[in-house]
């Protein structure tokens, strides 16, 4: 952990990424505001760990966040980090995949972190300081079958978080955007739980999110924007730069396997 | 000394909240960095508690572990513990102790936290010396920073650089069962758990330890000839633990 404020707020904290970074600043003494839309998962984050404060609240809803900031900041002072790490993963194939779903999933991924994006950022640069954490997704970078929305999300996640960067340099702010492979958490299981999932990530042995958490602050102090935590990240994401057919005529060739 | 009967294995109440054996980390990340100190200072540190240093020509090893608790039991929080390497109560003096053989026996002096509830269960439940105190557990630049400030003072600060050399575990591989004597209101317990550590790396030195002008510990530390150069450091990324119940020693 590299973080030097007081107040974090990390959004999808009620398990997974989320919860680990919360938990991580709790440790540190930061005061963690927690949110999330699952009550109960909160409950598990604010066990036993007096400086995290949850919040019930859906980063779509506009208005209850700009609310829930206001109230935060009057509270435990200006947050000094935010980790928009709120997402969901519903697999399968794109036709079949209902509408409502895909929209679900733009809306969460996408339009939440920009609205926790956009309701905290302008503070942290009239203040000059601040960590903003996007998680995007390797899956951002390289779309496979039966992750097409969850892909799109990412890369429209990528894409809004990269210009941000550029529109924001010199602010004082400092940001990434975090791609990873697949991580060992609860999110994996709404992947490929029931078997829907893209089969080209069968053999692909998830990362811990440790590893993630650990690459985020790195990222931070180094400076470095993009951050790909896992080993191959990397080579993956140039493979896809530079050899997209490659990469698909590999992603074919699993979904093809009985 | 002789043992009475473990502690039973039953959940224990502490603030009203119902803690059950074993205590589970599942992720935590450490930094250790350990030293040669004298060992007869150390033997007079440690007296108050009847066991012996198990000492290496004259010096003891003396280990100061910082432990960032993310997801466990006890809560997320922040610890220092100053440790020393002794023979198990039950062995005769001089007897050689086996490093190798996967299991040190140490003995925890000192055990600072950051957070009410652990210091408490620990306290409670083991008979850890936790008190509550500002620990700051900081990762930048391929180092660990920790520094301990207690009523205002600055304790210590211990960096430690992260080595790119592997420590593989023995046995199986990752899993290693630990033992350590603690000693509080009079009571010695001794508490065994088991930790399964990923991506350790460890080198020769690596650490670099400042202490602070004049609180009690930093005098103690002192007075075992710290701060020095270590023997060799140690930092994990990624490891898990279980806590069993204590066994109550009597002398």
């Amino acid at each position: 952990m590299a973080f030097r404020g007081k107040v974090a707020l990390v959004t999808g904290a009620a398990s997974g990424m989320g919860q680990l970074a919360a938990w991580r600043l709790a440790a540190g003494d930061a005061t963690v505001v927690a949110v999330d839309v699952n009550e109960e998962g909160l409950g598990r984050t604010a066990r036993r760990a007096p400086n995290v404060h949850t919040h019930v609240c859906d980063v779509c809803d506009h208005a209850g966040f700009e609310t829930l900031v206001k109230e935060a900041e009057a509270e435990h002072g200006p947050i000094d980090r935010v980790m928009n790490a709120a997402a969901i993963a519903p697999a399968g194939l794109l036709l079949e995949q209902p509408f409502e779903e895909i929209s679900r999933l733009i809306e969460i991924n996408y339009l939440g972190l920009v609205t926790v994006t956009k309701t905290i950022l302008p503070l942290m640069i009239e203040r000059g300081r601040g960590d903003l954490v996007q998680f995007g997704s390797l899956a951002g970078w390289v779309p496979s079958q039966r992750l097409g929305a969850y892909s799109a999300a990412k890369a429209a996640v990528v894409s809004f978080s990269e210009t941000l960067y550029h529109e924001t340099q010199g602010s004082g702010v400092r940001m990434v955007c975090v791609c990873p492979p697949p991580v060992a958490t609860p999110m994996l299981d709404q992947i490929d739980g029931d078997g829907t999932g893209p089969r080209s990530l069968k053999d692909v042995p998830p990362i811990a999110p440790e590893e993630v958490l650990d690459a985020i602050e790195e990222g931070l102090e180094s400076g470095r924007f993009l951050v790909f935590p896992g080993k191959g990240t990397t080579i993956v994401w140039r493979v896809r730069r530079f050899l997209p057919t490659v990469l698909w005529r590999r992603i074919d060739a699993a979904e093809r396997l009985p | 000394m002789t043992f009475v009967d473990p502690v039973v294995d039953e959940p224990v109440v502490v603030d009203g909240e119902t803690v059950t054996l074993p205590v589970e980390v599942r992720s935590a990340k450490m930094a250790v960095a350990t030293f040669f100190v004298d060992g007869d200072a150390a033997q007079e540190l440690i007296g108050y508690s009847g066991l012996r240093i198990a000492k290496q020509r004259g010096r003891a090893m003396c280990s100061l572990s910082a432990v960032q608790y993310t997801d466990n039991d006890l809560g997320p929080y922040n610890e220092i513990a100053v440790a020393l390497v002794v023979d198990p109560h039950d062995k005769a003096p001089g007897a050689k102790v086996s490093m190798a053989g996967g299991t040190v026996t140490t003995f925890i002096h000192k055990l600072p936290v950051n957070q009410e509830f652990t210091c408490r269960a620990g306290r409670g439940i083991w008979g850890f010396p936790k008190w509550v105190a500002n620990i700051s557990y900081f990762e930048s630049g391929g180092r660990t920073e920790v520094v301990l400030v207690d009523g205002g003072e600055l304790v210590l600060s211990l960096s430690v650089k992260r080595s790119p050399i592997p420590i593989p575990a023995r046995g199986d591989r990752s899993e290693m069962v630990m033992s350590c004597y603690s000693w509080c209101d009079g009571v010695l317990r001794r508490t065994s758990w088991v930790t399964r550590n990923q991506g350790t790396t460890g080198r020769i030195g690596g650490a670099v330890l400042e202490l602070g002008a004049s609180h009690p510990m930093t005098d103690e530390l002192r007075g075992l000839g710290l701060p020095k150069r270590a023997l060799f450091t140690m930092s994990t990324p990624r490891m898990s633990a279980s806590f069993g119940p204590p066994e109550i020693i009597q002398v």
